[in-house]
């Protein structure tokens, strides 16, 4: 039996590794995006193989742990959040694909004029995934709190893109599906920043014990 | 000296039990929360208490509340002054000559440290369980009637009905009931160290004092004796010394855990195996000490 050192410090290379890949995995379908680089998107819309075999692995890394060493204080914190933050990363990577299967099939349909606030959203989304996983990374519990407090950006930039479709689906001479699906994806955005905003929740956890995901962001700064 | 308020074995009345004559004195204090840690009146309290061995400090300067109808853990490496703070609230050390203490040691308003306290009736008070097993080599019966007979004499009937009703207590009856006369050195280890805790509430105790109780058991007789402890809560407060964090883990309610003789953190056994406040406590408690 490995000792509980080694299984915690599997289950973190595990945790970073699919972290690291469902990052990619953002990143690829908003350049499919933005870029219209259908290589990205068909990348990610190839499957999920991959995050499944970690999503089951960082699954029975927890089982090991918590059957085999019954671990206490920031181990069982540790454990505890892996397990969420596992959950939430495997639903953003199936989130994602699903930017990837959309962006596909814009790609067949009558062009829509983009609004920045697209490009903007994009953006946003890209540096709250990059600083989730940075935090994740770090056991940087500040950090995990700035992106926490970064989802009401993306959720202002969400009610924009919104006001922007109610508008569009007035002006004749668009096609309908592809609204649709511009705005599938911009709900999607938004869902996947509510996810970070969740990891960043248990990141917080497994610092110092915290439940943070119940508690007003306004309640969150500054802790020492 | 008698302690004040020493109570008849078998007294009783509308709000007390045979066994344990301060039970509504835990019952009032947990009134309407039950689960609480905090809401039980305090059974022993100790202010900046410190023992020595000649010129070696033991303990420094240690403050704690033990609560009533609790079980607390005291949890550290050894030599860190767990066991040595046990045997003082049991005045275990007097035979030690070496041995001395100050600050207070107070058990409902008892003086634990005062020359003239009546050591016996203390252990009438304070029952004390120890690592092994160690049953008198005499029957099942006497063992547990030995104490109370050291107090006072004992009609038969009133003397059956007292070891009955403490083996029920120690959840030992149904397995002894039909060979109460053969000799306790015949019963395996985790009967031996029921038997023990038997022994020590026919006197009718206070205070359960447990030092490492589970440490010559195997698993199956260590979760007997672990789901005892969580019975007995209701009419003892437990004070258990264990080496073993899991163990403290699922019986305590309060645990203490003790550093080269000072007391670094004591709180909800819940707050200091999900979220210890000292860094010490983390340490230890997730096996990283030294």
């Amino acid at each position: 039996m490995a000792s509980l050192s080694n299984e915690l410090m599997n289950l973190r290379r595990l945790l970073l590794t699919m972290a690291a890949e469902v990052e990619q995995r953002v990143n690829q379908a908003l350049d499919g995006l933005l870029k219209h680089d259908l290589r990205s998107a068909e990348a990610v819309r190839e499957g999920d193989d991959p995050i499944d075999q970690l999503d089951v692995d960082i699954e029975s890394e927890c089982a090991t742990i918590l059957a085999l060493h019954q671990p206490v204080a920031s181990d069982l914190r540790y454990v505890m959040a892996s397990l969420r933050i596992n959950a939430d990363l495997e639903k953003i990577a199936d989130l994602a694909r699903g930017i990837a299967k959309k962006v596909i099939k814009l790609e067949y349909l009558k062009p829509l004029e983009r609004p920045p606030v697209l490009q903007h959203i994009a953006g946003s989304l890209r540096s709250m995934v990059a600083d989730t996983m940075q935090a994740l990374a770090d056991g940087d519990k500040d950090l995990a709190l700035q992106v926490r407090g970064s989802d009401k950006n993306i959720d202002r930039q969400y009610k924009e893109l919104m006001t922007w479709a109610a508008q569009q689906m007035a002006v004749p001479g668009h096609d309908p599906k592809a609204l649709l699906d511009v705005i599938g994806i911009v709900r999607t955005i938004e869902r996947i920043a509510d996810l970070c905003a969740n990891i960043a929740e248990s990141v917080v956890f497994a610092a110092n014990g915290t439940i943070v995901r119940h508690q007003p962001v306004e309640q969150d700064e500054p802790r020492t | 000296m008698t302690l004040p308020h020493a109570h008849s074995l078998l007294a009783d009345s509308p709000e007390s039990t045979p066994l344990n004559p301060l039970a509504h004195v835990a019952r009032r204090g947990i009134a309407g929360l039950p689960d609480s840690t905090t809401a039980a009146p305090v059974a022993l309290n100790v202010r900046d208490f410190s023992a020595y061995y000649g010129d070696f400090q033991a303990i420094r300067r240690i403050t704690l509340e033990i609560r009533a109808n609790r079980v607390t853990a005291l949890i550290g490496p050894s030599g860190c002054g767990k066991s040595t703070f046990l045997r003082w609230i049991n005045r275990m050390n007097d035979m030690v000559p070496s041995a001395r203490a100050e600050g207070t040691l107070n058990l409902h308003g008892i003086d634990l440290l005062a020359r003239d306290l009546d050591v016996v009736d203390l252990r009438r008070r304070v029952g004390m369980v120890f690592q092994k097993p160690n049953p008198f080599p005499k029957s099942i019966y006497d063992n547990v009637a030995f104490g109370p007979r050291l107090h006072r004499s004992f009609r038969r009937a009133e003397l059956d009905q007292l070891v009955e009703q403490s083996l029920r207590h120690a959840a030992l009856w149904d397995e002894v009931k039909d060979r109460l006369r053969d000799s306790a050195l015949g019963l395996s280890g985790g009967q031996q160290q029921r038997l023990c805790i038997a022994r020590a509430i026919a006197v009718g105790p206070e205070m359960l004092l447990m030092d490492e109780p589970c440490s010559a058991l195997d698993p199956q007789a260590t979760l007997r004796i672990e789901d005892l402890i969580r019975q007995l809560r209701s009419e003892y407060t437990i004070v258990i010394v264990t080496h073993n964090m899991q163990q403290a883990a699922r019986i305590s309610d309060v645990t203490a855990f003790f550093y080269e003789g000072t007391l670094i953190e004591a709180g909800r056994t819940i707050d200091l195996f999900t979220k210890p406040g000292k860094k010490q406590t983390e340490d230890y408690v997730t096996g990283r000490f030294g």
